[in-house]
C-alpha cells in the first residue's frame, strides 16, 4: 500500500509537468481557435443584420443633399450623385458578392473595411483607430481600476461581513450598481462639472488645444478623463464589489478556511492567501464577462461627455445608417473585447492550478 | 474526576443564534481528557459532537455560538490556560503549539491553490520558526504519515484522498501538540485507508506521546484504537468510560443500542436503535433518550438525568440508576 | 536628502501657487479658449449633423456637407443670399435675353480670398470649368452645367443654355448654390479628396484651428476682407458642437454660448437662470404637410383625400408646435400673405384647403360613397377603412401630435387610422419609395415670385413603383392634366402674365385633387445670448438651418457690458 502511495508520488515531478504543459498549450491552441471564430461570426453577422436595419444610407444622403441644397432641388443631380456612392460602397452588386467583396477586402486588403459616410472620404479603418484609443483608454482603464477597487473592497466586505459598515457598503453598492449609467453620469456632470466645477464635464481635452507633448495638454487630457471614468467605476465597480463579496462569503464558509483558522494562521494570512486567492478565481473570470457586458455602457458615456469615442461614432453612424462604420465598429469592439477576454482566460491557469490539469 | 486531567470541560453549552434566542446544541457537558489518551467522542449525526470539537477549538463561527462553561488545558509547563476566556490573539499562538485539529471534511480541508509545503510551512513560520526548521518539521511530520516528501510540491488536487488526509494529520502533528482534536478522521475514505490511517494516529499518539480527542459515529473505529469513550446523545455525554467496560457492559440504553446496531462477524441480526434522533430545536423534555428508550418509565420524560459516576472511569447519565447511586436529579 | 525633497516640494507648490495668483492677476479681461477675450468672440453652439467633419473644408463634399465648422456658414459665400429678397453678394446681377437661351451674370470685382490672393474672372472661369469636368464624380453643383457653354468678357459671364430657361439663375441664388473656388488652391485637385485644409474662401474669417477630438473650430476675422461694409463684428468666432441638451442647458445657463438651437422644453428653465438668454423665433420657409399615397383605395379618391384635410384641426398642431405668439397657420401652400398673382383664392375658399371641418368631411364621405356601416367607414369593396400615419420625432410637438389628432378626428367619422412613429432614417427611406399610407413632410417652394417648386414634385414622372426611390412628392401622383400644366410652366418666364395664369390653374387642380394638403407653418426657437452680442431680433432675415450665417453675423454688435 505504502510503495503504492509511493509510486503515485513519484509520478509529479517531470513527467507531470511535461504533461502540464502540453495541456497548457493545447488549451491555449483551442482557446484561440474559438476566439479566431467568434471574430469571424461577429463580422458576419454585423454584415447581414445592419443591412437589415431599415433605412437605406443614399436616402439619407438624398436628405443631406436636400437639406445642403435649400430648396434648389434637382433631381437628376441627385440622381447622380447617388448613383456615384452607390457604386463606391458596392451597393449595387448583390447581398452575397457584396459580403464575400467584404471580407476579402477585410482580410487580404490589410484591413480595407470600405468607405465611411460619417467622415467621407476618410476610410473606416481610419476613422475606428482614430476613435478606438478614446474607448479603450476610458474603457478599460475604468473598467481595471473599477475591478481592483471592487474586488478589494468586496473582498474587504465580504470578509467582516456582520460589520455595520460591511452592511452599509452592501446597501450602497446595490444602489449603485442598479442607477442607470447615464445618471450617474449626468449626476457627476451637474454636480463636479457645474455646481462645484472641480472638473470638466465635456470633451476629450481644452477645447482649444490641440494634441501634443506638452504639460498643459496631458493635465487637460487626464482632468478631461477623470468624470467619465469615475461615471463607469462607479457603477462597475459596485458590481464587482457584490460580486466579490459574495464569492468571499461563499469561500468562507469553506473547510480549508476554517482549517486555516485551526492552524492559528494570522487573520491576514487567512484572508490572503486563503480566502481572498481563492475567491479571485471566479472574480477574474467575471472580469472577463463583465468587460464584454459593459462596453455598451460606457458608449452612453462617451455620448455624455462628448468623448470623441467608438460610441459616439457609433451613434452617428446608426443615424446615416453608414454600414460599413457600424460593422467596423462593431468588429473592433468585439476584437477589443475578444482579446482582453483572452488574456484573461489565458491567466487564469496561471492563478488557479485546477485548471492547467483540467483544462 | 481527577484534577490533573490535560483538559478540563466544565458545563459546556453552545448553540445556534437565531433571530431571537439560541437553540441549544451542545448542554452543559463535563469531560476531562487525560494526558496521552485517546478519547473517542461516539453518537449519532446531529447529536453535537462536532459543535463539541469546535467548541473546544474555538472554532465556532455565526451562528454558532460559545454559551457558558470553562475549558481549562494544561500546558507541558505546568501553567494552565482557559480556553474560553483567551483572546484571540492568544489562543492563535496557542494552536498548532499545543492544540491541532483534524477536521471533518479533510477532502476539502486544503487550500486548493496553495502548494502543500506552502500549506505546511506557513503556520509553522508564522509561530516562530525559520523557514527550514519549518521545512524539516513538515518533512519529519509527512514521514510520519508514510508520505514521500514529494507531495510537498503538489497541489491538493493532485493527491487521492487517503494522501490529503495523511496531509492534513501529518500538518496537524508537525508541531508536536500535546492536544489534538481529530472530527471523523476516516468518514471519507475506504476501508483499508481507514485503517492505514487510524494505524498510523495510533503510532502518532505512542510516539509524540499526544492526547487525541477522536470525533466519530463509527463505533467500530472506536474499538480499534480509542482509550476511552463517551457517548453523546442529543448535546449531552449519555455515558463515558473504558473502550472494554463500554463495549463490554454499557448501561445507558442508548449506549446499548449503538453497540448493538455494530454488524458481528457471525452476521446475526441485532437489534438497532429506534426512531431517530431528535434535532437541536426539538429536544425532548426530561431525558432527552426517552422517546426512543426501551426502558422508558415515568420520571423520564419529567426529570432530567445527571452525569453520575457509577465506579471507576465510569459514568452514566441515566435514571435507571438512581436508586443505585440514591441521587435525585 | 529626505528633508530636502520634502523641501524642494514645497518650494514647487509655492511657485505654483504664486504664478497662478499672478495669472489670475493679470487677467483682467475674461479669456475663453485659450486666449480669446470673451467679449470679442462670439461661440456658436451647432447640433451638427451626424456626419460631422472637422477636417476637411471641402464644398463639394455632398454626402458630408461641413455644417458644424462654421466653413460652409460663413466662410464661403454664394453670388447672391436669398432671403425675401436677393441680396448680391459675389455677383451683382443676372439678365435673361429674350427667349431664355442665355443667361448673363455680372461677377462683383475686387473680391479677395481669406488667404489675400484676389478672386478674379479666372477663379470663376476655372471652377466652371472644373465642375463640368468633375460631374461624373458625384459632387454638387455640377449637374446644372450639363450642355452648357459659356464666355466672359469684362466683370460678365454669358451661359448659352440648351433650351430655353426662367430659372437658370436659381443656381446662383440662396446659400448652397454655385459659387466659385479659388484656382490656386483647387487646380490639380480631386474635387472627392482634397480636404482644402486652410479652409480658402472668401468670407471675412481665416481658420485658427480645428479639431474633431474637441469638435471646435476656431476663426478670426481677417482685416483684408474685400467688403468692408460687411464687415462682422466679432474678431473671433468659435463653432462647436454643443453636447446632449441635459448638458448644454448648464453651459448655456454660464453664458457659455451665444447663438444656437435648443429644445423648446429647456428655454424657460434656461431664461430664467440667465436673463442675457432670449429666444429669437425664425420662421421655417417650408411649411409642413401630409403626404398621401394616391395608388392605395380609398386615397386614390380625391374626395376622400380633401374628406382628410377637412378632419386637419391645424390650429389646433401649429398652436403646439410653435413658440406662443408665433402661430403661422398656412392659408397658401407657401407661407406669407395671399399672393393672388400666383393663387387661385376662389379655389382656396371652394375646396376649403385649410378648413377644419368634420362635419363638412362626413359629408363629403357620404357623398363619396364611403358609408358609414355598424360605426365604420367603409370602401368601395364594403371593407372597413384602416390607415396609418407616419410620423417622426424630432423635439417638436407638431410633428408628432398632428397624427394623433388627426386619428382621433377620423375615429369621429368612422375612419380608423393609426399613428406610427419611425425614426428618421427609416422615414427618409420609406418616404420617398412610397411606403406608406399618410405621412408628414415638408414642402418648399421658390421665393420670391416662382412657386412652381410645389407643383414639380407632382409630375407623373415622379410616379414610381412602390419601393423605388422618388425624388418629387413621393405619394406617387399622376394627373395628365398637371402634367401638361407643369411641362408648360417649365418653360415659361416665372414673371410671365402667361406664367401666372397657368400658376393659378395649377393651384386650381391641387386645392381640388388634394394630392397632398398642407398643417402649419413652423417657427423654430434659436437660442441667443445677449450678454456680449446683441442685434439679432425676431423678423430679421436668416434662416437657422441652412447656412445664412454669412447675413446674420452682419448684424451682429458688441453688448454695452
Amino acid at each position: 500500500m505504502t510503495a503504492n502511495i509511493d509510486a503515485r508520488a513519484d509520478e509529479s515531478a517531470t513527467e507531470r509537468q511535461d504533461a502540464g504543459r502540453r495541456e497548457v498549450f493545447q488549451y491555449a491552441i483551442r482557446r484561440f481557435g474559438v476566439y479566431l471564430f467568434t471574430l469571424w461570426a461577429a463580422i458576419t453577422v454585423a454584415f447581414f443584420i445592419f443591412r437589415l436595419v431599415p433605412g437605406d444610407p443614399m436616402n439619407i444622403l438624398l436628405g443631406n443633399l436636400t437639406r445642403a441644397e435649400g430648396r434648389q432641388r434637382d433631381a437628376a443631380a441627385e440622381e447622380a450623385i447617388i448613383a456615384h456612392y452607390r457604386e463606391i460602397f458596392g451597393m449595387d452588386d448583390p447581398l452575397p458578392l457584396q459580403y464575400v467583396n467584404y471580407l476579402r477586402k477585410a482580410v487580404l486588403g490589410g484591413l480595407d473595411l470600405g468607405p465611411s459616410f460619417v467622415e467621407y472620404p476618410a476610410q473606416t479603418k481610419d476613422l475606428v483607430f482614430r476613435r478606438m484609443p478614446w474607448t479603450l483608454g476610458i474603457f478599460t482603464t475604468s473598467v481595471f481600476l473599477a475591478w481592483l477597487i471592487g474586488t478589494g473592497l468586496g473582498a474587504l466586505i465580504g470578509w467582516m461581513q456582520r460589520h455595520g459598515l460591511s452592511q452599509l457598503a452592501v446597501i450602497l453598492s446595490t444602489l449603485l450598481q442598479i442607477t442607470p449609467q447615464y445618471l450617474v453620469a449626468l449626476g457627476l456632470i451637474i454636480y463636479a462639472g457645474y455646481t462645484l466645477r472641480i472638473l470638466p464635464a465635456g470633451g476629450p481635452y481644452a477645447r482649444h488645444l490641440q494634441p501634443e507633448w506638452s504639460w498643459e495638454f496631458i493635465s487637460s487630457l487626464i482632468q478631461h478623463a477623470i468624470l467619465p471614468m469615475l461615471s463607469n467605476m462607479i457603477v462597475i465597480g459596485a458590481g464587482f464589489t457584490l460580486g466579490m463579496r459574495a464569492l468571499m462569503i461563499s469561500v468562507l464558509g469553506e473547510d480549508y478556511l476554517t482549517f486555516a483558522r485551526a492552524k492559528g494562521l494570522s487573520p491576514f494570512t487567512v484572508l490572503k492567501d486563503y480566502a481572498f486567492r481563492n475567491a479571485l478565481i471566479p472574480q477574474v473570470t467575471g472580469l472577463a464577462i463583465i468587460i464584454g457586458a459593459t462596453l455598451n455602457g460606457t458608449f452612453i458615456i462617451e455620448i455624455l461627455f462628448q468623448y470623441p469615442g467608438l460610441g459616439t461614432l457609433f451613434v452617428q453612424a446608426m443615424g446615416l445608417r453608414d454600414f460599413n462604420t457600424m460593422q467596423a465598429i462593431v468588429l473592433f469592439s468585439i476584437f477589443a473585447v475578444l482579446t482582453l477576454t483572452l488574456i484573461v482566460d489565458l491567466a487564469l491557469p496561471l492563478l488557479d492550478p485546477r485548471i492547467r490539469r483540467v483544462a | 474526576m481527577s484534577g490533573s486531567a490535560l483538559l478540563e470541560i466544565r458545563g459546556l453549552s453552545a448553540g445556534l443564534q437565531g433571530r431571537r434566542s439560541i437553540t441549544q446544541v451542545v448542554s452543559g457537558v463535563n469531560l476531562d481528557v487525560h494526558g496521552g489518551e485517546i478519547l473517542g467522542v461516539v453518537g449519532e449525526s446531529g447529536c453535537g459532537k462536532s459543535t463539541l470539537a469546535a467548541a473546544i477549538m474555538r472554532l465556532l463561527v455565526l451562528p454558532q455560538v460559545l454559551q457558558s462553561g470553562t475549558m481549562t488545558m494544561r500546558l507541558e509547563d505546568g501553567k494552565t490556560v482557559e480556553l474560553m476566556e483567551l483572546p484571540d490573539n492568544e489562543l492563535r499562538h496557542l494552536r498548532w503549539r499545543h492544540l491541532s485539529y483534524i477536521p471533518q471534511g479533510s477532502m476539502n480541508s486544503l487550500n486548493p491553490v496553495l502548494r502543500v509545503e506552502r500549506q505546511m510551512t506557513d503556520t509553522l513560520i508564522q509561530h516562530g520558526l525559520s523557514k527550514k526548521e519549518a521545512l524539516d518539521r513538515s518533512i519529519a511530520a509527512l514521514e510520519l504519515v508514510n508520505l514521500d516528501t514529494k507531495v510537498l510540491q503538489s497541489y491538493p488536487h493532485e493527491l487521492s484522498g487517503g494522501m490529503r488526509q495523511r496531509v492534513i494529520i501529518a500538518s496537524a502533528v508537525s508541531m508536536r501538540p500535546a492536544l489534538i482534536v481529530a472530527d471523523e478522521l476516516t468518514t471519507a475514505l475506504d476501508v483499508v485507508t481507514q485503517r492505514q490511517i487510524l494505524q498510523e494516529l495510533a503510532a502518532i499518539r505512542d510516539e509524540l506521546g499526544a492526547t487525541i480527542i477522536l470525533i466519530t459515529h463509527d463505533m467500530g473505529v472506536v474499538a480499534q484504537i480509542a482509550d476511552r469513550v463517551a457517548v453523546m446523545y442529543a448535546g449531552k455525554i449519555a455515558e463515558l468510560g473504558t473502550v472494554n467496560d463500554i463495549f463490554e457492559d454499557p448501561q445507558h440504553p442508548y449506549a446499548r443500542g449503538l453497540i448493538g446496531s455494530i454488524p458481528r462477524e457471525s452476521g446475526q441480526r441485532v437489534e438497532g436503535l429506534q426512531g431517530e434522533a431528535p434535532s437541536p430545536w426539538n429536544y425532548p423534555t426530561g431525558c432527552r433518550f426517552h422517546p426512543r428508550c426501551p426502558e422508558v418509565f415515568e420520571r423520564c420524560n419529567q426529570h432530567t438525568p445527571t452525569l453520575q459516576q457509577r465506579a471507576m472511569d465510569r459514568w452514566v447519565a441515566c435514571h435507571l440508576y438512581d436508586a443505585e447511586t440514591e441521587f435525585d436529579g | 536628502m529626505y528633508f530636502s525633497k520634502r523641501g524642494l516640494m514645497a518650494i514647487v507648490l509655492v511657485v505654483a501657487l504664486l504664478s497662478m495668483l499672478s495669472m489670475a492677476v493679470a487677467q483682467d479681461e475674461e479669456l475663453v479658449f485659450g486666449d480669446l477675450p470673451r467679449s470679442e468672440t462670439f461661440i456658436v453652439a451647432s447640433q451638427a449633423p451626424h456626419n460631422d467633419v472637422w477636417d476637411s473644408f471641402n464644398y463639394y463634399q455632398a454626402p458630408t456637407y461641413n455644417n458644424a465648422t462654421g466653413y460652409a456658414n460663413v466662410i464661403v459665400e454664394p453670388s447672391f443670399i436669398t432671403s425675401h429678397d436677393f441680396h448680391a453678394w459675389l455677383a451683382q446681377s443676372w439678365e435673361y435675353n429674350e427667349d431664355g437661351t442665355e443667361m448673363t451674370l455680372v461677377i462683383t470685382e475686387g473680391a479677395n480670398w481669406n488667404d489675400g490672393m484676389p478672386l478674379t474672372m479666372d477663379d470663376w472661369l476655372f471652377t466652371l470649368q472644373y465642375n463640368q469636368e468633375n460631374a461624373d464624380k458625384g459632387i454638387a453643383w455640377s449637374s446644372f452645367l450639363r450642355d452648357v457653354t459659356w464666355s466672359a468678357e469684362g466683370n460678365e459671364i454669358t451661359f448659352m443654355l440648351p433650351e430655353p430657361n426662367w430659372r437658370f439663375h436659381y443656381n446662383f441664388t440662396g446659400i448652397g448654390t454655385f459659387t466659385p473656388v479659388p484656382k490656386h488652391v483647387w487646380e490639380g485637385q480631386d474635387p472627392t479628396t482634397f480636404k482644402n485644409p486652410d479652409a480658402i474662401h472668401s468670407g471675412p474669417y481665416r481658420l485658427v484651428s480645428s479639431n474633431a477630438d474637441t469638435r471646435t473650430t476656431i476663426w478670426e476675422r481677417r482685416d483684408d476682407y474685400w467688403d468692408p461694409d460687411r464687415m462682422p463684428a466679432p474678431k473671433y468666432m468659435v463653432w462647436l458642437k454643443r453636447p446632449e441638451a441635459d448638458v448644454a442647458v448648464f453651459e448655456w445657463e454660464e453664458g457659455n454660448y451665444d447663438l444656437g438651437r435648443m429644445p423648446n422644453s429647456v428655454m424657460i428653465r434656461m431664461m430664467s437662470a440667465n436673463p442675457h438668454i432670449k429666444p429669437l423665433v425664425h420662421q421655417d420657409p417650408c411649411p409642413r404637410g401630409l403626404i398621401f399615397n394616391t395608388t392605395i383605395p380609398p386615397l386614390d379618391d380625391n374626395l376622400f383625400r380633401r374628406a382628410l384635410g377637412l378632419l386637419l384641426n391645424r390650429q389646433a398642431v401649429a398652436n403646439l408646435a410653435n413658440v406662443p405668439g408665433y402661430v403661422t397657420p398656412v392659408l397658401w401652400p407657401n407661407l406669407g400673405d395671399p399672393d393672388e398673382t400666383y393663387y387661385d383664392a376662389a379655389a382656396a375658399e371652394e375646396f376649403q384647403v385649410t378648413t377644419f371641418d368634420p362635419e363638412a368631411a362626413a359629408a363629403l364621405l357620404d357623398e363619396a360613397g364611403y358609408p358609414l356601416v355598424d360605426g365604420a367607414r367603409v370602401d368601395k369593396n364594403g371593407e372597413p377603412i384602416s390607415l396609418d400615419a407616419l410620423y417622426i420625432d424630432i423635439g417638436n410637438p407638431g410633428w408628432t401630435v398632428w397624427a394623433w389628432l388627426l386619428s382621433e378626428q377620423a375615429q369621429l367619422v368612422g375612419i380608423e387610422i393609426n399613428p406610427r412613429l419611425l425614426d428618421i432614417p427609416t422615414f427618409l427611406t420609406q418616404g420617398p419609395n412610397g411606403e406608406f399610407d399618410i405621412i408628414f413632410r415638408w414642402f418648399c417652394g421658390n421665393l420670391p415670385g416662382d412657386p412652381i417648386a410645389l407643383f414639380e414634385g407632382l409630375h407623373s414622372d415622379h410616379a414610381l413603383p412602390i419601393g423605388e426611390r422618388s425624388g418629387g412628392v413621393p405619394g406617387r401622383y399622376s394627373n395628365p392634366e398637371m402634367d401638361a400644366i407643369i411641362e408648360q410652366l417649365r418653360t415659361h418666364n416665372p414673371a410671365s402674365e402667361e406664367a401666372q395664369a397657368l400658376f393659378r390653374q395649377a393651384y386650381r387642380l391641387w386645392a381640388e385633387e388634394a394630392p397632398y394638403v398642407t398643417l402649419y407653418g413652423e417657427n423654430e426657437g434659436v437660442v441667443f445670448n445677449t450678454e456680449y452680442w446683441t442685434g439679432l431680433e425676431v423678423g430679421q432675415a436668416w434662416v437657422h438651418w441652412t447656412p445664412a450665417a454669412r447675413q446674420i453675423i452682419d448684424f451682429l454688435e458688441p453688448a454695452n457690458r
